[in-house]
């Protein structure tokens, strides 16, 4: 079985949302919640200044603090490596919130619209809503699965269909010839936190 | 690069007979001198203003998911920024944020010579020129039907005047680089 994980190349990055915006689109997400984010910090002194964009979404460890701490094993890994959440077992303690480094993960109390109270959910707003229940819902735990749905169509996730830059190559991590294990080796990709312990699948790629 | 542009002389000769047929003297003299061939600088009013209070320059930038006013009534397009610490802010250069003794975070009012004053808050930052200010533009909305929009940013066009010393007679473009006092609100 495939090892999925994912490699971004800072160097190509350049803050512009279209993955954030993509994974919004696919998974219907609600207001205020983000399975891919692009964070944004800057360094060095007038004139010598850069800013740089940092994508973050689910990094799938392969020893996540999240499934240590969910007590009915509702989060798990699969076969591919994807740390994936079952909706009808999860309660809803938020453990696993606590439980990640990273902060991937979310509950939601409620879906609410992102237009002023009072108003009509629009139609488009009703699918959406439709759409977020059936693939996670409220009261549980969510969070970035890699796009299983896409995935089982043949597509990359839409983070990585969606960035203009081609930063985000998607691959089996098993495979010493994907690309992204390729990039990983000689490009010497890095992980958020590996004083964690977590092993993250998603590596980066310096900017400089 | 061109640096030589006769088709300036050309127009120039033709606002001329215009400005002549529609007895149009008040536009000759604004626009005539300008219809050159070679490039020239005139400074415009921010370069020349004198009053030492007003020693903050603003300009305007354009955040990456907004490009037209329109997109900042867009959910979607409104929640990618809450992840940037400047899209809606007034970005300002640390030391001179100490200076004036505004910190970051802070409300602000912009107030440019002709007593014209816009609203915001303060993101300090390293990388910004100490006498500039940026703006995100398309923002500071304050219609109630743009619900999403309102409030966000800083209405950078009340800053920029809209008479002929800010006009540029070539192209009839407005400077939109502004000179302001900006203190805390």
């Amino acid at each position: 079985m495939a090892r999925y994980g994912m490699v971004i190349d800072l160097k190509r990055c350049y803050g512009c949302y279209a993955c954030m915006l993509a994974c919004k689109v696919a998974n219907h997400t609600p207001p205020n919640v983000f399975w891919s984010r692009v964070l944004k910090g800057e360094s060095g002194t007038f004139p010598n200044v850069v800013r740089q964009a940092l994508p973050v979404l689910c990094f799938h460890c392969e020893n996540p603090g999240c499934v240590k701490v969910c007590p009915t094993k509702a989060t798990y890994a699969n076969e591919d490596g994807v740390v994936v959440i079952d909706k009808n077992v999860c309660v809803g303690c938020k453990y696993c919130l606590m439980g990640c480094p990273y902060g991937a993960r979310y509950t939601v109390k409620e879906w609410k619209s992102y237009f002023p109270e009072g108003l009509p959910l629009s139609e488009f707003e009703q699918f959406q809503k439709n759409a977020w229940e059936e693939k996670s819902g409220c009261g549980v735990a969510t969070k970035c699965d890699f796009c299983t749905a896409r995935r089982k169509e043949g597509k990359e996730p839409a983070c990585v269909a969606a960035c203009p830059a081609n930063a985000r190559i998607f691959g089996d991590l098993d495979d010493p010839n994907s690309e992204a294990s390729l990039r990983i080796k000689r490009d010497r990709g890095f992980v958020l936190k590996p004083e964690q312990g977590t092993n993250p699948k998603v590596y980066y790629l310096a900017p400089r | 690069m061109p640096i030589y542009f006769e088709y300036f002389i050309d127009s120039g000769e033709q606002i001329a007979k215009l400005c002549d047929k529609f007895n149009a003297k008040e536009f000759f003299d604004f626009a005539w001198s300008r219809f050159k061939a070679l490039a020239d600088w005139h400074p415009c009013p921010s370069h020349t203003e004198k009053n030492p209070e007003y020693d903050m320059y603003t300009f305007y930038w354009r955040a990456v998911m907004h490009c037209n006013s329109l997109t900042q009534q867009n959910p979607w397009l409104d929640e990618c920024p809450q992840e940037d610490p400047y899209v809606y802010a007034t970005q300002m250069h640390w030391k001179t944020a100490e200076e004036k003794g505004i910190k970051h975070g802070d409300k602000v009012w912009l107030e440019n010579p002709q007593g014209h004053r816009v609203r915001g808050w303060v993101a300090l930052t390293e990388g910004i020129e100490p006498r500039h200010l940026a703006i995100a533009a398309v923002a500071g909305h304050w219609g109630e039907y743009m619900p999403i929009a309102k409030g966000k940013g800083t209405f950078l066009n009340d800053l920029v005047e809209m008479d002929k010393e800010h006009t540029d007679p070539l192209t009839l473009n407005q400077d939109i680089c502004c000179r302001v006092k900006i203190y805390r609100a």
